[in-house]
């Protein structure tokens, strides 16, 4: 099974919001984009342990776009709506998760179903002005409000919820809150009876011993003597001093772990960025074993922000396994700032949320047309570049490492700050332009490309883009703006103060020899093929490019406009 | 616009469904065919419980069937009324086992009412046939006995009425109530009899119950024996009670009197000082032709308003006898399917379960497919799970027509408590199974279903109608008639689209088609023979003919051949059914 998509209509700023899901899905978006408000719209139809009265909303959960803009205006005097929906799909051939949904089922080929959370005014069937407003929530299976789904019956998909920030050790030191239960009581289940009475005899052994120590007894003794003093012989509690209880399951629900080998330090010694991961261990450790049981029928688990206090490599390592294991009995949500949890999801999981004005709009990525090649591609880019495309709120696609070390100085010189107007310029490494031209399309996100004139090649790339993309028109009109030639070389014309910092790092980089050629160029300014020979015996573009950076460079206008197009 | 404000809406559109509506106390309402009852009844109960009933206190509703409570169940469910516990839609037998006995037999001194479970038909059988042997000997007609011991018990009579029955029933009826004690036993009658005992002689029970239910809805009044009366009475009319009522019948459909029921009940409520009554009039379902013909035969006189026109009631003769009734029942279904009626919008009715079986072949050799619900085992809701089952798993799943939601939570309902998620998962593994596997019987289905735990379910006594019919069923696919009958079959039963409908008169209440062949009305016949001297008898053969006819929207036809069949299967001259002549067809 796996949650198709969640729909979600006046609950706080997702006014009419709609988002596709894949396996693994991971969202991002800036802080208030929303991303929190899914989570609990998804808890509201999922998560067993909302209350009754949680469930049930007041007036600050209605979209404030709801508002007619008077002061006392109530969305709930206005019979607003709140709905939740979650489709869910491929669940076909699992019988369990199958008789969980037969009541929910919306389409049947492929079998397709819906569960939807309704917080709405009751119909009394008295209506009119001053006629008493009731509100009600519901959980209901298909389209038809009638057909309501009991908590039992929703219990079977198990909704788990990682809230960003928990307390983990508070979680973990709690009998029945913590993870760890199910595994332990799991364990009881299944060992032998000769087993435990030899840890029974062991256990009894070792509280004997510790009592036969006299410091030991002096306590003992202590204790009981003073509880008869206060209660009389009639009343006295009796107290008996013990390190465990002596029957072994009692003890096996004591047990806790602990950390740094035989030192056995408690876990608040460790960091919290490690305990969260602990957590999800043992949490998937305990899900897999009721899954196994059949005790619940699938998981889906959220986790908000769980980038908190963890180094970047181990968000990688912990997340990359997490994200790429998509086993069918398992749905997962990731809420996240970090580029780094970002960047080893799949590519088409990703979903952008951002604020439009008061209003969340989602966009997802798997809404790009790519083929699988190009997907990989994009995922390798991403992996790469710790996900900076994701990040961006305006992009600037490049084909190689020397525009993205000048476009920082080449925008100055025009008066433009590339982090204030937030764009981020990513190389591509080549000229297949179109993948990643898609995949911005699909998240919302603003691009433009710059690349090289090389003749008619330049622009005949522009237009097979442009189809590619399905539009029409002049390139520049969609962000696409094509050089004369080679960018170093259209540098060279694009401003006549250019020359003097081109020619005078070039001369810095080279060698005597091409000193002596370039010594021709106060003349006459090199052929292109020349120009470029220099570079490359200098050390490569790369290098001319950065050394060339710590100086004023005018952009060529194709690379002026598409900074203009973005900031627009 | 919610659902409950249409169905409000449409009832403001009808004075007298308004009136109810808005009635003040108890009120009795006279609903004739097609007035829309069923729907009135549930916008009430709807409207009621949310503006008149605040919880924790809640409502009763009684019906005549359990068929009938899930359907009412669905309706309150689609009007936006969730279940609270002080809500019951059920049976009488049910109200009075789970609410009545279940909560007060054991305060009020009488646990093994509690713990009593329900005999099984077998067990009452047997109780029956020693009783009234002990009594009568051997060699006395047990079944007779037992029927008029039954019809008794049914009605509350009084010992008079007893002795006027005949002598020595009473002593058989003790005999065979205490034999049931024994075994740690009850039966429906009893049940229902000590829940109004327990109702008449204890006020904390009264008190208790009109606290819980501050209403009470009662359907298909005139169909219910006078147990029921006697609770309603008990807890709505005395003077220290105060639950207020609410119940719809109609004297003219009345056609279980043979049971026990009492028709005359819901007239006798009627002029009970304190109680209004409402006369529903209009007719939504039937043409204006039908209305007409059929109030004739009524002799009521009562006035009901059509509001379809047109609409057609003929005979038709088939001198040559009942099997000629059939090919002209058949060609007159391929008339009406030529000309656009859907099959399934076509009965055919007959007196006796023989006929629909005698037509039932007819109609299948013309080609035509049909179904014969309730032949071989009752429509009961567990029967019609079991059919599904079927349908849902042979007959293409979700495009069966059967949606694995509604099977998934009518398994629920059956199992009750012993119902766990797993069962849910294991009934669906046997359901996906079946189409892969070789031609199954349906015994073999019946038989996986009842392992899976519906056996288990049925011990349970507020399943006991269902368990009842399940043993039939059971008995019919093991070694009845459903003997060879595979999965495929049994699913083809549950598939109601596209059938010609074979019923008979009785099981025809309730329902409704485009057209309507009634086949058999020769005297004989209809009215049956033993009726002819008997007014009581002969008044309810009337009623059901009334029924019969009222089942139409737009045609009528009535087959009939001035001759009946003898036991050995001759022909033997007879006169047209009289009420050919009442209906105005014939004319003498």
């Amino acid at each position: 099974m796996r949650i198709e998509c969640i729909r979600v209509t006046n609950f706080r700023n997702l006014a009419d919001l709609c988002v596709a899901i894949q396996p693994g899905t991971v969202i991002v978006g800036e802080n208030r984009a929303g991303k929190s408000n899914l989570l609990y719209a998804l808890r509201l139809v999922l998560d067993p342990t909302l209350s009754p009265s949680d469930r049930h909303l007041g007036r600050e959960d209605f979209w404030d776009g709801l508002s007619d803009g008077s002061d006392d205006w109530d969305p709930m005097d206005a019979r607003e709506v709140i709905e939740i929906s979650v489709d869910l799909a491929d669940f076909e051939d699992d019988n369990t998760v199958l008789s969980t949904l037969s009541d929910a089922l919306v389409q049947s080929d492929p079998l397709r179903a819906r569960l939807t959370y309704r917080f709405a005014p009751l119909d009394t069937g008295v209506a009119g002005p001053g006629a008493k407003v009731k509100y009600r929530w519901t959980i209901f299976g298909g389209e038809d409000e009638g057909n309501q789904i009991d908590a039992d019956l929703r219990g079977y998909l198990y909704f788990a919820f990682l809230g960003a920030l928990r307390d983990v050790d508070a979680d973990l030191s709690t009998w029945r809150r913590s993870p760890l239960r199910v595994l332990l009581t799991a364990a009881a289940k299944a060992i032998g009876d000769d087993d435990l009475s030899r840890v029974r005899s062991a256990m009894r052994e070792a509280n004997a011993q510790l009592n036969d120590l006299a410091e030991i007894k002096r306590v003992g003794t202590s204790i009981s003597d003073r509880m008869m003093e206060i209660l009389g012989a009639n009343q006295a509690l009796e107290t008996e001093l013990a390190v465990a209880a002596e029957d072994p399951l009692r003890l096996i629900r004591t047990m806790k772990l602990f950390v740094d080998g035989a030192a056995r330090r408690h876990l608040s010694t460790t960091s919290l960025g490690t305990l969260n991961v602990l957590y999800l261990a043992l949490l998937e450790l305990g899900l897999e074993e009721r899954l196994a049981e059949q005790d619940i029928a699938h998981v889906v688990m959220t986790i908000e922000e769980p980038e908190a206090h963890l180094h970047p490599h181990m968000q990688r390592l912990a997340f990359r396994r997490l994200l790429a294991d998509h086993r069918t009995n398992r749905s997962i949500l990731v809420t996240t700032h970090s580029p780094h949890i970002a960047s080893v999801a799949s590519p088409r999981s990703l979903v952008v949320l951002r604020d439009a004005g008061g209003r969340t709009e989602a966009a997802a990525a798997s809404d790009a047309a790519l083929t699988d090649a190009e997907w990989d591609d994009i995922a390798r880019y991403l992996d790469a570049t710790r996900a900076e495309l994701v990040f961006a709120r305006r992009v600037l696609l490049v084909e190689g490492y020397a525009e993205q070390a000048l476009l920082p100085s080449m925008a100055a010189a025009v008066g433009m700050d590339l982090d204030k107007l937030g764009i981020t310029v990513c190389v591509v490494h080549g000229t297949h332009f179109t993948s990643y031209a898609r995949f911005c399309e699909a998240l919302g996100i603003r691009w433009a490309v710059i690349t090289d004139g090389d003749g008619d090649a330049g622009p005949a790339r522009a237009g097979r883009l442009l189809a590619a993309l399905s539009l029409n028109g002049d390139p520049g009109e969609h962000g696409i703006f094509v050089g004369t030639s080679t960018f170093e070389y259209d540098l060279l014309y694009a401003h006549p103060s250019n020359v003097k910092p081109c020619f005078g790092t070039l001369w810095e980089l080279s060698a005597d020899r091409a000193r002596a050629t370039m010594e021709t160029w106060v003349s006459q300014w090199p052929e292109i093929g020349t120009y470029l020979t220099t570079i490359d015996k200098a050390g490569g573009k790369g290098r001319f490019a950065q050394r060339l950076a710590s100086q004023q460079i005018w952009p060529p206008d194709y690379v002026h406009s598409a900074l203009r197009y973005l900031a627009g | 616009m919610g659902p409950l404000t249409q169905s409000i809406r449409e009832l403001s559109a009808n004075e007298r469904q308004w009136q109810v509506l808005n009635r003040q106390g108890h009120c009795v309402v006279h609903a004739p065919p097609g007035s829309g009852k069923t729907k009135l009844l549930v916008t009430c109960l709807a409207y009621d419980l949310f503006n008149r009933i605040p919880e924790p206190h809640g409502a009763a509703c009684i019906t005549y069937t359990t068929a009938a409570a899930e359907e009412l169940r669905r309706r309150l469910a689609s009007l936006g009324v969730s279940a609270r516990p002080s809500l019951f839609v059920g049976t009488v037998h049910s109200f009075a086992i789970n609410r009545i006995i279940g909560p007060f037999a054991a305060l009020l001194g009488k646990p093994e009412l509690v713990k009593a479970s329900i005999a099984s038909d077998e067990q009452q059988e047997e109780a029956y046939r020693l009783a009234v042997g002990s009594r009568f000997g051997s060699s006395c007609n047990w079944k007779e006995k037992r029927k008029q011991i039954e019809f008794h018990r049914r009605r509350l009579s009084t010992v008079e009425e007893w002795n006027r029955g005949g002598e020595g029933l009473l002593e058989a009826c003790s005999s065979y109530e205490s034999l049931l004690r024994g075994d740690g036993l009850i039966d429906f009658e009893g049940a229902v009899a000590a829940a109004v005992d327990l109702v008449e002689q204890h006020e904390v029970v009264r008190r208790v119950l009109s606290a819980r239910y501050r209403r009470l809805y009662v359907d298909e009044y005139q169909d219910l024996a006078p147990g029921l009366d006697r609770l309603v009475r008990a807890l709505c009319l005395r003077p220290d009670s105060d639950v207020e009522l609410l119940a719809v019948g109609d004297p003219g459909q009345a056609i279980f009197s043979w049971n026990g029921a009492r028709p005359e009940l819901i007239s006798e409520l009627s002029s009970l000082p304190g109680v209004s009554t409402v006369h529903l009039e209009h007719n939504y379902r039937c043409g204006e032709e039908i209305i007409r013909a059929s109030t004739r035969v009524e002799r009521v006189g009562r006035k009901v308003t059509a509001v379809r026109g047109g609409g057609e009631v003929l005979a038709v003769f088939c001198p040559a006898g009942f099997t000629e009734q059939c090919h002209q029942a058949a060609a007159a279904v391929g008339l009406a399917h030529r000309r656009g009626v859907p099959l399934h919008e076509i009965a055919v009715i007959c007196s006796m379960n023989a006929q629909c079986r005698e037509v039932a072949e007819v109609l299948r050799g013309a080609g035509l497919a049909v179904a014969v619900p309730g032949v071989e085992y009752p429509r009961a809701p567990v029967t019609l799970f079991v059919e599904s089952c079927a349908a849902w798993a042979m007959l293409g799943r979700e495009q069966s027509g059967h949606r694995l939601g509604a099977i998934h939570r009518r398994w629920r309902r059956l199992l009750g408590p012993t119902w766990t998620r797993d069962t849910d998962v294991r009934l669906t593994e046997l359901l996906v199974g079946y189409r892969d596997k070789p031609v199954t019987y349906a015994r073999r289905m019946l038989a996986d279903l009842l392992g899976m735990g519906l056996r288990r379910a049925m011990a349970r006594p507020a399943q006991s109608d269902n368990a009842n019919a399940l043993d039939r069923m059971q008995h019919a696919v093991e070694l009845g008639a459903l003997a060879d009958a595979t999965v495929v079959d049994l699913a083809s039963r549950a598939m109601r689209r596209d059938r010609v409908n074979v019923t008979t008169m009785s099981s025809s209440k309730g329902l409704e088609f485009e057209v309507v062949l009634l086949l058999g009305a020769d005297e004989g016949l209809m009215p049956y023979w033993s009726s002819a001297n008997d007014p009581a008898k002969l008044e309810e053969d009337r009623r059901k003919f009334y029924v019969s006819v009222t089942r139409a929207r737009s045609t009528v036809k009535i087959f009939y051949s001035r001759s009946v069949a003898t036991s050995a299967g001759r022909a033997k001259p007879a006169e047209p059914s009289r009420f050919l002549y009442e209906i105005g067809l014939l004319h003498r």
